[in-house]
């Protein structure tokens, strides 16, 4: 299972890269990133056939995570693809925002890996 | 011899009659036409001579049939009438009368050696005879109306005369007159003609220089008060002096040709009595002025029954305005009692017209009404008229004289009054002034203390917009700081995390992996490096923002200012909306390179710019869920400036609005969202502070752009 991380923060992926170096390298997780809503948008359209599970932030220039979690569970109805919430705000309103359209999960930052870690196993 | 008898008594008486009035000839009255007149020294009036004329003894003889000038003459038809006694009914139906007159007189020896003369004042022509001989014509008999020449009068000298005493002087005037407005009297009585003495002649030259005393007096009067009147226009009192002075010297002209006391010489009768008429209108309205201007100066105004007497008395004869002087007398006597209370120009007026008007009118009943024949008191009659003149004049003279004195003595009391109350008002305005000067200082007082506080206000008021911009600022502050807190967290867990592998690879002897995995912590530790330190310029211009400015330029990019802003505005109004969003553009000239400003201030406005953009388009966005917010920061540099601009494509700003957007205190946000300080303060900051400009360009639903230039 493919993880989308999407996050405008360049350096996100490298520390997905550095943080999960054992499993990418045992291939037991696979990340492929975004840095916008857009463009995981598009992401999402190459990988229209395999199971992906999105981790996005919110707070991002032109589209949010909020309307790129919307945009995915509107549109892609079966299966529709695991969303995790990743925000620096860990306020009710933006995870009962997430909630209502169909988030997954919710995580804030700064990010535990350990936890993210299991989740990510535990799901895959 | 009855009837014999009756002849010779006829006869007798036919004969005695006969005989009788052949020697003492009589008129068919009875009447003797032979009686010689015997004249003495008291018949001849010291000035006006032996008047002839009214004389008993003249014989008279109608029409010219007989020249009856010779010395011995029949007397048959003759009638006793002496030239005095002629009648209107005398002159025959053309108007034409006639006649001749004879006198015979002796004279005694007081006549003897003195020169005499004849002279007359009527207007007749006679041709006079003396002893047979003609002697004087006065005018001409002519042969009919057209040729007639009537006498006028001119009081020069001719041919003396020295009559014998105790001889028989037979004097014969033929009468020739023509009647004039059905009235052969004209205006002086007939048969004039007297015997004078040269006295007669220096009197009416003398009277001659009286009238032009009075004619040149008050021509003088009648300029001088025209003049003042005409100086003083408001002094209506003046006035009716001037115009009585016209009136007066009116009056003096009409004397002057009216025979008795003319001007050395006298006017046709058909002017004279046009002259004479006016002279009695005059002299009636010479005695009614002293009433008029004596009611005028007591009361202060014009009686009305005196205009209405007035215009009546034109049509009343001139005797029987006589009566009236007596009351007009009584009534100037009363008021100068009256007035003694009065000023003094009032009282000289009363007093100078009771007077002249006593003079006047006592000299001309004597003078009219032949009260006396005494010669001194005669002249003082004559010149009584010219005395209560001049003493008119000369009050008149004197009360505009007092009257002008008065008047100013007023004006200088009014003056002194003026002054007195302008003092009092200077003076009351100095104490008023001293109390405003006090109110002033007071009030200024107090308007400093507001000022002041106002002062405090306004470094309160700018305290709080930078707060306000602040902690708009706030959440994106947070959040940018947070994002670089959380790479050093995850770094540094990552890079212990590390560590413990790379002691497990060199247990292993993995060099090759421990080689790896040192890299990565060095790159982690160059990350967190980099993440610390943008951390610290966050909290640095968090820092900066809130700082009060220096106001020292410093070169700055102005590209990383406004993109740092535009970044913590955004997130900043994301932490307090979570539903707004805006596509932010930027495009920035990389050859601006740093410009010299100061930061802190320029920093302020570019996130107010910016700030104001979102509020734009959220603005919008809440009306209409299908609009795409965008929001553009871009720099360009040119030859002459440096150009920063925020545009937005909100509603964009209406044109009333536009004008007042950089009002200190003007905002369209709801109360208590916005100071109303921002774009002004922007304002003062970009032209005072930066000799630049703020400028706006906007259209309605389409977008505004703030574009701050810069010199460059």
């Amino acid at each position: 299972m493919k993880i989308l991380v999407v996050d405008d923060e360049q350096d996100v992926k490298v520390l997905f890269q550095q943080r999960f170096r054992k499993e990418i390298r045992k291939e037991e997780l696979e990340f492929v990133f975004a840095f916008s809503g857009e463009e995981a948008l598009k992401l999402m359209k190459a990988m229209e056939h395999e199971a992906v599970l999105i981790l996005s932030d919110i707070n991002m220039p032109g589209m949010s995570g909020l309307e790129l979690l919307d945009t995915i569970k509107k549109n892609y109805v079966k299966p529709p693809p695991m969303v995790m919430m990743i925000t620096a705000y860990g306020d009710d309103e933006n995870r009962t925002m997430a909630k209502n359209l169909g988030a997954d999960d919710f995580l804030t930052k700064p990010l535990d890996f350990s936890l993210l870690k299991d989740k990510l196993i535990t799901l895959t | 011899m009855i009837k014999q008898s009756l002849l010779f008594i006829t006869l007798f008486f036919c004969i005695l009659f006969t005989a009788s009035g052949h020697e003492n000839p009589i008129d068919k009255n009875g009447l003797a036409l032979d009686t010689i007149v015997h004249f003495t020294k008291a018949d001849l009036d010291s000035i006006f001579g032996l008047r002839l004329t009214n004389k008993e003894g003249w014989i008279f003889k109608s029409g010219n049939k007989q020249d009856a000038s010779s010395i011995d003459i029949d007397l048959a038809g003759w009638e006793r009438l002496n030239p005095s006694q002629i009648t209107n009914d005398m002159a025959d139906s053309s108007g034409k009368f006639e006649g001749w007159f004879r006198l015979q007189f002796t004279i005694d020896s007081a006549f003897a050696k003195l020169p005499l003369y004849l002279d007359k004042e009527d207007h007749a022509a006679e041709d006079i005879y003396l002893n047979g001989k003609l002697f004087r014509q006065f005018g001409e008999k002519g042969n009919d109306r057209a040729s007639f020449k009537e006498h006028i009068q001119d009081f020069d000298i001719r041919n003396p005369i020295f009559l014998e005493p105790d001889t028989i002087h037979t004097l014969v005037i033929h009468y020739v007159d023509y009647s004039t407005y059905g009235n052969i009297f004209k205006v002086v009585p007939v048969g004039s003609t007297r015997i004078v003495t040269n006295d007669y002649f220096d009197y009416m030259n003398f009277l001659g220089y009286k009238v032009l005393f009075d004619l040149i007096g008050s021509f003088i009067f009648f300029i001088l008060f025209w003049l003042l009147y005409l100086l003083i226009r408001e002094d209506s009192e003046l006035l009716m002096i001037a115009i009585f002075s016209s009136l007066m010297l009116l009056l003096n002209i009409c004397i002057a040709f009216n025979g008795a006391d003319s001007l050395f010489f006298t006017l046709p009768s058909k002017y004279m009595i046009i002259l004479l008429y006016i002279r009695d209108i005059l002299y009636i309205y010479f005695f009614l002025f002293c009433f008029l201007f004596g009611y005028r100066i007591f009361y202060g105004k014009h009686s009305k029954w005196f205009i209405l007497a007035s215009i009546i008395l034109i049509f009343i004869p001139y005797y029987a305005a006589f009566a009236l002087y007596f009351f007009i007398a009584i009534f100037l006597v009363f008021l100068s009692i009256k007035s003694k209370k009065r000023e003094l120009s009032v009282r000289i007026l009363l007093y100078s017209l009771t007077l002249s008007y006593i003079i006047t009118a006592t000299g001309l009943i004597y003078r009219y009404s032949n009260l006396t024949d005494d010669f001194s008191l005669r002249l003082i009659m004559v010149y009584s008229d010219t005395i209560g003149k001049a003493i008119l004049f000369l009050g008149m003279l004197a009360f505009v004289a007092y009257r002008m004195r008065e008047k100013n003595e007023d004006m200088r009391q009014n003056a002194m009054e003026l002054v007195k109350v302008e003092a009092e008002k200077s003076a009351l305005i100095t104490s008023q002034n001293e109390k405003l000067e006090l109110k002033v200082k007071e009030r200024t007082s107090e308007l400093n203390q507001s000022l002041e506080e106002l002062k405090a206000t306004q470094s309160q008021l700018i305290q709080s917009e930078k707060m306000a911009s602040l902690g708009e600022l706030t959440a994106g502050i947070a959040h940018e700081i947070q994002n670089p807190l959380n790479f050093v967290n995850n770094f540094s867990e990552v890079s212990n995390e590390l560590v413990d592998e790379m002691n497990e690879e060199l247990d292993k002897g993995d060099l090759e992996e421990v080689k790896a995995i040192s890299l990565d912590i060095k790159q982690n530790l160059e990350k967190i490096n980099h993440h610390g330190k943008r951390a610290d310029n966050i909290v640095k211009g968090m820092l900066q923002h809130s700082r009060s400015s220096s106001g020292t330029k410093e070169p700055t990019d102005i590209n990383a200012l406004a993109d740092e802003y535009l970044r913590l505005a955004y997130h900043g109004l994301r932490a307090k909306d979570k539903s707004f969003n805006a596509e932010l553009i930027t495009n920035f000239d990389e050859s601006i390179g740093k410009v010299n400003i100061v930061p802190q201030d320029m920093g302020r406005v570019i996130l107010n710019l910016i700030t104001n953009a979102f509020y734009a388009v959220n603005e919008k966005k809440q009306r209409d869920v299908n609009f795409k917010p965008i929001v553009s920061v871009s720099t360009k540099k040119t030859d002459e400036h440096i150009t920063i601009s925020v545009s937005d494509n909100g509603d964009g700003i209406p044109e009333k609005v536009k004008e007042k957007i950089f009002q200190p205190f003007f905002t369209t946000k709801p109360t208590g969202q916005g100071t109303g300080l921002g774009l002004s303060m922007s304002y003062d900051i970009v032209t005072k502070g930066h000799d630049g400009n703020l400028k706006v360009e906007t259209a309605e639903k389409k977008g505004t752009t703030f574009i701050i230039e810069l010199p460059n």
